[in-house]
Formats: structure tokens, sequence, C-alpha cells
């Protein structure tokens, strides 16, 4: 069931044998694997179920002194979280990024790819997958791409999955998808407007007894479990823990000052610039969001293989192309004179214009369908579909974990009393030289290929240019709480129980000791169900 | 590849993306070894090109006319030299650029240049990514006083 606590009796206590703290993609997930069980959860939420500002967004209001780290807007606090405003792409860590690389510092989880793997396939299902994935390379075939012969020994395609879209929703959201479950539930029952105000804990600090939650209007509740699981976000996950170390002189996996350090996100921001001599129609149909039947949604992409990486001592990356529109192609054209006939204009020149679309019909009857089935109107502003000379490469990084690059509490507190939360995003050379390498690589094959030629953006030149002036946050917070079978070195262990805590656990991305390239959250959710089986046993 | 089908990219490259003037430049360095690749091919084994190791006289009678405009050639080639101070002496860069290899400039050059790609010896001037032979070209025609330094 859900409710609501500014509806429930105050000092109302709840018993439950889990408590989950949190009910975004890791929290709904855990709780959809115990629905139906014998264990008795209740999943608090500090937003409601719908977006509030005043009510619970601004709790989310920070300090950012490094990168420009944007925590009211990447985050969402109400039942879904951040799903609400997710894209929907999926893809899984690469086997490389788990394992321990001797240039680059603090790497290595605990778990190999094979132990995710189970729950990988598992995870599809989980954000709306209805058929196993295919193969990349079966994937392309039954798309019928056939991609240009890379060299294998330094580039591969990269397939990102795009989630179904729902009912009002360009993705899979996990309170559309899984809301009526929790509504029915009898055995989940999930509290809104409940935000976290502090644990009590055992004497000795290593095991939480219960958790209080408040309204911002003053209703709290009580909560006593035997399990406690925390799954906030990559930054909330550590605020909470640390605000808990702060309020009992320690523990919560602080005892080795680990909780909130090495930050990180996957960095974005164009690498270089492909130009060609014509019409890129062909590289079109093969490095873009391809469409399928059964409503299959992929993005073809670029990444180093992992040879290279090792050879040339680099971080995980990948890019996509971002097409920039021809204004002088058929399409273009025949979206002007749709524009100028729509206002109730004669557009100006139509002679020549229409001669134009004509002389160039087969690609705009190719531009237009392929911009139709992506769901995009004849009229909208965009390259999408529109035969281009040149697009921009779009890299995605992966971050070097980095101790200095932390979340802390700043001094300010919020409307719950609690310290606010300050984040130092730092990026360090080996990003600025993968991406450097990287985009060297993609200009020399493509040339070879006879796809464009590639002008390297300055940035990746010249090591006085800020990294902040061309690349962006992609709100993915990642590594503050990181899975390590040594206390010292990580704040959660192999099965995301804290170090030191007898039942607390922690899901998200937070634990992840290393980036990679992918977009997290199917990697969250993988997680997320694996840490739910341990919990059931 | 058809070289007429490149010689208007560089006008529709600063169309759609505003590029600056080098651009035009480096594009037009691109039009013209490509084109080169493509005379290579459509002649190729002509008794009457230049040998080998004749690369200045090759570039005088033909480079100008079929590597575009010298003035941005020329430019490339100097921030190429800028960071390959060892390869200004003429001869020593002709040798570096053709090697010791026989036959008609053209086709060692689309050799050369097809082999720079597989090694992956590539040099980046002014951002562009070039095969480290199309950027020696660039340097050649510098030195030939293809432009202002």
């Amino acid at each position: 069931m859900i409710e609501d606590l500014r509806k429930l009796p105050p000092g109302t206590t709840i018993t439950a044998d889990i408590c989950l703290i949190g009910a975004g993609a890791a929290g709904i997930t855990i709780a959809r694997e115990l629905a139906g069980s014998a264990l008795r959860v209740c999943m608090v939420e500090g937003g409601g179920a719908q977006y509030e500002y005043q009510e619970s967004q601004q709790l989310y209001a920070g300090d950012s002194v490094g990168m420009p780290v944007a925590l009211e807007a990447g985050r969402l606090r109400f039942l879904g979280g951040t799903t609400n405003h997710w894209g929907g792409r999926c893809a899984p860590l690469d086997e490389l990024d788990f394992r321990r690389r001797d240039w680059v510092p603090h790497s290595g989880w605990p778990i190999d790819r094979a132990e995710l793997d189970p729950y990988y396939m598992r995870a599809c299902q989980v954000a709306g997958f209805s058929t196993p994935w295919l193969s990349d390379p079966e994937t392309l075939s039954y798309l019928n791409v056939s991609l240009p012969a890379l060299n294998e020994q330094w580039l591969k395609p990269f397939l990102w999955h795009f989630t179904p879209a729902m009912k009002a929703a360009p993705a899979w959201h996990w309170a559309t998808a899984y809301g009526p479950l929790l509504q029915e539930s009898s055995n989940i029952r999930t509290l809104l407007h409940a935000n976290f105000a502090a644990f009590a804990t055992s004497e000795d600090r290593t095991r939480i007894r219960s958790l209080t939650v408040r309204t911002l209007s003053g209703v709290s509740a009580r909560i006593n479990a035997a399990k406690f699981v925390v799954c906030c976000g990559g930054i909330e996950n550590a605020r909470l823990l640390l605000l808990a170390a702060e309020a009992n002189s320690g523990g919560f996996g602080n005892n080795n000052d680990l909780v909130g350090r090495f930050f990180m996100q996957h960095p974005r921001g164009p690498a270089g610039l492909i130009v060609s001599s014509g019409l890129m129609s062909r590289t079109q149909e093969q490095f873009n969001i391809l469409l399928g039947r059964d409503g299959l949604v992929v993005e073809v992409g670029l990444t180093l293989t992992p040879q290279l990486q090792e050879q040339e001592r680099l971080l995980n990356c990948s890019a996509v192309l971002r097409y920039q529109g021809d204004p002088d192609s058929g399409l273009a054209v025949a979206q002007d004179i749709w524009r100028s006939l729509q206002s109730g204009k004669w557009p100006p020149d139509v002679g020549e214009k229409v001669g134009r679309v004509a002389g160039d019909f087969g690609d705009v009857v190719r531009g237009l369908k392929h911009r139709l089935a992506a769901g995009h109107p004849m009229d909208l502003e965009g390259s999408q579909g529109i035969p281009s000379r040149s697009a921009i490469l779009l890299l995605d990084l992966e971050q070097a974990p980095n101790p200095d690059s932390r979340i802390t509490l700043a001094a300010e507190r919020d409307a719950l009393g609690l310290r606010r939360v300050q984040a130092n995003w730092q990026l360090g050379e080996l990003e600025r030289r993968t991406a450097a390498r990287f985009a060297g690589f993609v200009g020399a094959e493509f040339a070879r290929l006879g796809i464009g030629r590639c002008r390297i953006e300055p940035w990746l030149l010249d090591d006085h240019v800020p990294m902040a002036s061309a690349l962006e946050e992609t709100y993915h917070y990642i590594g503050t709480t990181r899975m390590a079978d040594d206390p010292s070195a990580g704040v959660t262990d192999r099965n995301c129980a804290v170090h030191g805590m007898q039942n607390l656990f922690v899901a998200g991305s937070s634990v992840f000791p290393t980036a990679g390239q992918a977009n997290p959250t199917l990697t969250i959710v993988a997680l997320a169900l694996r840490l739910a089986d341990h919990l059931k046993n | 590849m058809d070289p007429e089908q490149f010689a208007s990219m560089g006008a529709h490259a600063r169309a759609v993306t505003g590029l600056a003037v080098d651009r035009r430049g480096c594009m037009r360095l691109c039009i013209g070894l490509l084109g080169v690749l493509w005379l290579g091919r459509a002649v190729g084994g002509r008794e009457d090109l230049p040998p080998a190791g004749d690369l200045q006289s090759w570039l005088q009678h033909f480079g100008p006319g079929r590597l575009g405009d010298p003035m941005a050639l020329s430019r490339l080639g100097a921030i190429y030299l800028a960071s390959h101070p060892g390869e200004r002496e003429p001869q020593h860069l002709s040798r570096l650029i053709l090697s010791d290899r026989a036959g008609p400039v053209e086709l060692v050059l689309i050799e050369t240049i097809a082999r720079d790609w597989s090694k992956h010896d590539v040099a980046q001037v002014d951002g562009w990514v070039l095969s480290r032979t199309e950027a020696r070209i660039c340097a050649a025609v510098h030195l030939m006083g293809g432009g202002p330094g």
C-alpha cells in the first residue's frame, strides 16, 4: 500500500523486516523483488507521488564548488526518483570496467562482470524490455545494418538499448511501471513525504535500531527494522551516511573518511567535428538511433577496445555522432516550406525551393520516414533525419576515481534542520588524455574509411583550456560509497553492506568503484536485484 | 571518388558549420589528396608520371593545382614544422615522404598514406587529424614558399 506520512497520526511506529530509504530505481526494484514474500517491507520516500518543489525538491539544494553540479536539477525527489526524467538508455558495463587496471588508481571491483551477468538479464526485464537482448552483431543483423570495417584492435561499435516508452513518458519510469504493484502489495508499505531525520543505533553504533522520518510540517514516524537499505541516489546516499556519522560521532562506514569521496560522473562533451565531402547519408544509417520492428530502439556509437585502453593506458570512453542537418538539403527546404504554409504564408522563392525538394526527392522521403518513425513531427526544429555533411563527435567519458572529488556536508541547513550537501566534482588529466587519444583514433579511422575528416576540439589540444569549458555533467552520480573487500579501501563490501555496520546496506551507483562509460541505470538495477536476493536469503 | 565532389566540400562545410578559413584550407588539402588518390588510381602506371624521389618537381608542376590552396596548405605545413623542426630540410623531408620507394609519385603517396592509417601514424595539425604523409606534404608546400609562415 502507498500512504502519505502527512496523513498518519503523529508518532506512528512501524515495524518491518526491511526498511528501504528512497523509492527510485534501486529502492523500487528491491521492493518489487520482495513483494509477495513473507518479509515485511517499509519503503520511505521523501517526496510525494508527483514533483513538488516547495514540499520536497528544494531539499536537494546545495553548494557546488568544483566542476558545476546541478544538485537540484540533476535529481528528482519523488516516487520513482530520477527515473522520472530518465532517457531510457541502457548498456551493461564492460568486463574490463570491473578489473583492477594498474594505470587507473583505485580501480577494481570486488566482483567481476560474470557475477553480474545473470542480474543484467533480470535487470532488462525490470527495465521494461519484453525480450532478451540480442548480441550486438545479432542486433545489427536484425536491423539490417552493416557497419564500416573499423580496425578492431582500436575501436569497436557500441550499442545502447532504449527502454520501451510508456504512456506520457519517453522511457521506462519505475513509479509508473510499478506504482500499482506497490499500491496493491500486502507486504510492502510505501510511505510518501517521509524524509530521513535520524537513525537510532545500538550502544556500540554497529547496529541500527530504528529510523525516524519526518514531514516538512513536523509529522514524524519511527520505523523499527532488522535491516536498512539506503537507496537515495549517488549524492544523497553519501549525505545520509555523513549525517548519521556526524550525529553518532562516527561509524556508518566513515571510519576511514571515505564516505563521499571518489565522486564521479560521465563527463560529456564534444571531442571533434567530422566533416564530409558529401552528404553523410550512409553514415547516418549506421551511426545513429536506429528503429527496428517490435519497438526495438538502439543507438550505435563507438568505443575504445579493451586492448587499446590497456596498451595506451586509457580510461573507457564512447562517442555518438550528432549530425548537423544540411540547411540546403531537400528535407530541410521541405521543412521551411511546411512551416511557412502552416503559418499561412507563401514561402519566398517557392519555385526554387520546390525544385530543390524535387531534386532531392529520394533523401526527402527517406529522411521524412525516419523522422516520423522516431516521433518527430515534420515542422520540429532539429537535424533528426536531415541529411548532413558534418557531425559532432559527442563523448561520454569514464572518470578516474579521485579521492579529492567528493561530496561533503555544507554548513547551511535545509528546512528539516539537516546540513545540505556540498559537491566538489573534479576531473583529471587522464580524462583529457583519453578523450584526445580516442578522438585521434576515430579521426584516423573515419579518414581511412572515407567517412569524413575530423578536427579535434581545442580543449583536447591544450592542457590549459579548462575542461569545464567543454564538458558537462550527465547526472550520473557515482562512487561515493564505493564497494571494496578491504574496509580501508571502501565504504561497502561486495554485498553492498556498510563496513562496520551489522544491518545497513547501500543500493545505487554510489557503490560503483569505477564508472565505465555506460549509463549506470542498468547496473544499478542489476546490483539492486543482487542485493534483494542477498536480503531474502 | 569524384574530385569535383570534393571541390564543393569546403563551401558546404562552412555553410553548415560556420567553419573558419583554416578549416577550408584543410578541407582543400583533403580534397587535393583524395583527388591525387583518384588520379593516381585512374592513371596508375603511366610512364610520364614523375618518378619517386622527385617530390619537389612534382609539387611544383602538379601540387598546387591538385592539392588546392597553397596558402592554406602552407599554413598547415608551417604549423606542422613548428612542432617538428627536424623535418625542415627539404631533401630530408622529401625522403621522409617518399622513402626509397620506386614508382610514380602519386602511387607512392597513395601507398604511404594508406600505410600511415593502418599504423596509426597520424599528426594533429591545427586540430585536423592528418596522416603523417599528408602533414609532411603540407610542410613541403610551405618549404617551397607556398605561403607565409
